[in-house]
């Protein structure tokens, strides 16, 4: 396993870059995490976790064109890099073996 | 159509004190964010967690930012409010002599009277507008520096002087006898000078903002 761990958020964010595909950029981000979650993401907190990832190699980001409701400013377009697409499964792998035989946590009530 | 504004003061913290590559899409994702969903409340939340996640962010990269931050803010209030002490001091004896000449009683008294004290006021004033000023001015007018020297000077400067006037205020029995000097003194040194502080750091970003290069990013 690589030596990066995944934050509990940092996985939301990337998870949502997966989602949205070429539409990956800050305000879709957090609202695929608004939605799942049911609370409000922060902005500034989205930008943090998407700025480790890029300095992990999880992510790259490209910048889109300027648009008047963003005040003349571009948007940045992020997508999931093949390093952070193996660093999702291996997470996904490690949550499911720390999952499996805990009867608490099955059939889906607390 | 009118075109659905988000709070002027915030836009123009927000620009301001936020830094690096990313700056340009958070501003804009913000704005975005307000247009779709307009809420003052909202925006002023998510524009002062912007401010400081990425502060936190910056200062933790480069921790030295944080050090030379506190260190240049505390500094620079030494040598102002010394050096304002000695120079009131020094005219101190003038400006008695004159308004007693002249029969300017009120100056005399804002001057000189313990309950007013005037001469400090602007001595402390002047020392937490030039550090703010001076920690922006050495550091590059990076946020994480500004938020370093306000810390400090909430920390030190608001608990050293301002528990020192709570503690003064306890023992002249202000809470029977009045005035509440001592106690507004207290509430100022806790919140005023972390302000004026803030206020120094933002003439000089203002005019110099910070480099948003913090490191490559790939365009």
């Amino acid at each position: 396993m690589s030596r990066e761990v995944l934050g509990n958020f940092e996985l939301m964010v990337l998870l949502a870059l997966i989602r949205l595909g070429d539409e990956a950029y800050g305000v879709p981000i957090s609202e695929a995490i608004e939605e799942s979650t049911g609370r409000e993401v922060l902005l500034g907190s989205v930008y943090v976790a998407l700025d480790r990832l890029q300095e992990n190699g999880f992510v790259t980001s490209v910048m889109g064109d300027p648009t008047p409701e963003r005040g003349g400013r571009a948007k940045r377009y992020f997508h999931i890099t093949g390093k952070g697409l193996r660093q999702v499964r291996e997470t996904k792998q490690a949550l499911t073996k720390l999952w499996k035989g805990i009867p608490e946590l099955s059939g889906g009530t607390a | 159509m009118t075109a659905i504004r988000p709070p002027a003061v915030a836009t123009w913290l927000l620009e301001r004190l936020t830094s690096g590559p990313l700056r340009e899409a958070l501003i804009g994702d913000l704005i975005e964010h307000y247009t779709r969903r307009p809420s003052r409340f909202r925006y002023w939340r998510q524009v002062l967690t912007a401010i400081l996640t990425t502060a936190l962010r910056d200062g933790w990269r480069d921790k030295l930012i944080i050090v030379r931050g506190a260190l240049t803010g505390c500094l620079a209030f030494v040598l102002f409010k010394e050096g304002g002490d000695a120079i009131f001091y020094a005219v101190g004896k003038v400006v008695w002599n004159w308004t007693v000449e002249h029969g300017f009683d009120t100056l005399r008294v804002l001057w000189f009277s313990p309950r007013y004290q005037l001469p400090p006021a602007i001595v402390l004033t002047v020392s937490c507008v030039s550090s703010g000023w001076m920690v922006a001015r050495v550091n590059g007018s990076r946020p994480a520096a500004l938020l370093a020297c306000l810390m400090m000077m909430f920390f030190f400067n608001g608990f050293f002087f301002g528990a020192g006037r709570l503690g003064q205020a306890y023992q002249v029995g202000i809470l029977h006898v009045g005035p509440y000097a001592y106690l507004l003194q207290a509430i100022a040194f806790f919140l005023l000078m972390p302000f004026l502080v803030l206020v120094g750091g933002l003439v000089r970003i203002a005019k110099h903002p910070a480099n948003s290069s913090l490191r490559g990013w790939i365009a």
